[in-house]
């Protein structure tokens, strides 16, 4: 069998093609299980914080802290499962350690220039910005993604201006929810 | 230049291998899953997966999930090693 340069050409394209989505598929995958842990926990710390007195001021530190073994656990489980030599903690773990600290990191720093009046502004400014920042993800993992962050994004606003009975459990569906969605959606895709 | 290799060029296995490429060592995926991302049907991809083991390329790996039957499929250290070297001779045959 012999091939001329278009034949080639065709089937380089083809490879590269499906390489490409397959790479894109694998790291959806691999990153949608730290999503769901996020949105859980946001999910779990609001309706702590809405429907207990102890969450008040505790809900949110102490759902960050259980949040720190289970990162690792699901970054030794996707080690495990990926090889069998010892397991290890992956980039996608590292990364989302990395986000978690910038976005901390950039909350205090605005909370600290703005000094929001009420716990209301503050969770309405990060659930704003979780929005925002899936709808820019989504400009390069695709349109559902960015529905899902212009949705949170929007759904967030009317919360702040219009829902005031039960306003962290609001959130907490809308946010926590909304990141859930978006990881199931990513390990189906 | 060495030549084409005959059992990945083929449109079907050449999609298969190269879905499977960017995967880590040993990375199974599941046989559903391929199949949606090729876009093609159970008996056509059983057919090219059989030719792809029969030569050594990809592990197809069957067990249980529960009481549910699951088959996953992983290239071979044989198969990376074809693929490379068939991606290789496209690029030759393009360049030259």
């Amino acid at each position: 069998m012999t091939l001329d340069k278009s034949g080639a050409a065709e089937a380089l394209a083809e490879i590269g093609q499906s390489q490409k989505r397959s790479a894109n598929l694998y790291s959806y995958a691999a990153t949608s299980p730290y999503l769901l842990l996020t949105g859980a926990m946001w999910l779990a710390a609001d309706l702590l914080l809405e429907f207990t007195t102890f969450g008040k001021h505790w809900a949110w530190p102490i759902v960050s802290l259980v949040s720190i073994p289970a990162y690792i656990a699901i970054a030794i489980y996707q080690s495990r499962r990926r090889s069998s030599r010892p397991a290890s903690l992956d980039g996608h773990f590292w990364r989302s350690i990395a986000i978690w600290l910038l976005i901390f990191g950039f909350v205090a720093g605005a909370l600290g220039i703005f000094w929001p009046e009420s716990g209301v502004q503050v969770h309405s400014f990060i659930g704003l910005l979780t929005g925002i920042a899936w709808a820019i993800a989504g400009l390069w993992m695709g349109w559902r993604i960015i529905a899902l962050g212009l949705g949170i994004a929007a759904l967030t606003m009317a919360g702040h201006f219009w829902v005031h009975d039960f306003y962290a459990a609001y959130m907490g569906l809308v946010g926590g929810g909304g990141m859930m969605l978006g990881a199931l959606w990513l390990r189906r895709v | 230049m060495s030549g084409p290799d005959e059992v990945i060029h083929q449109s079907m296995r050449l999609k298969i291998m190269a879905t499977l490429n960017p995967l880590p060592p040993a990375e199974p995926i599941e046989f559903t899953r391929l199949k949606q991302i090729l876009n093609a049907t159970d008996g056509n991809m059983g057919a090219h997966l059989t030719t792809l083991e029969k030569a050594g390329y990809i592990e197809v790996l069957k067990d249980f999930v529960g009481k549910k039957p699951r088959t996953r499929i992983a290239m071979t250290n044989t198969g990376r090693r074809a693929f490379q070297a068939h991606v290789a001779y496209l690029r030759e045959v393009l360049d030259g």
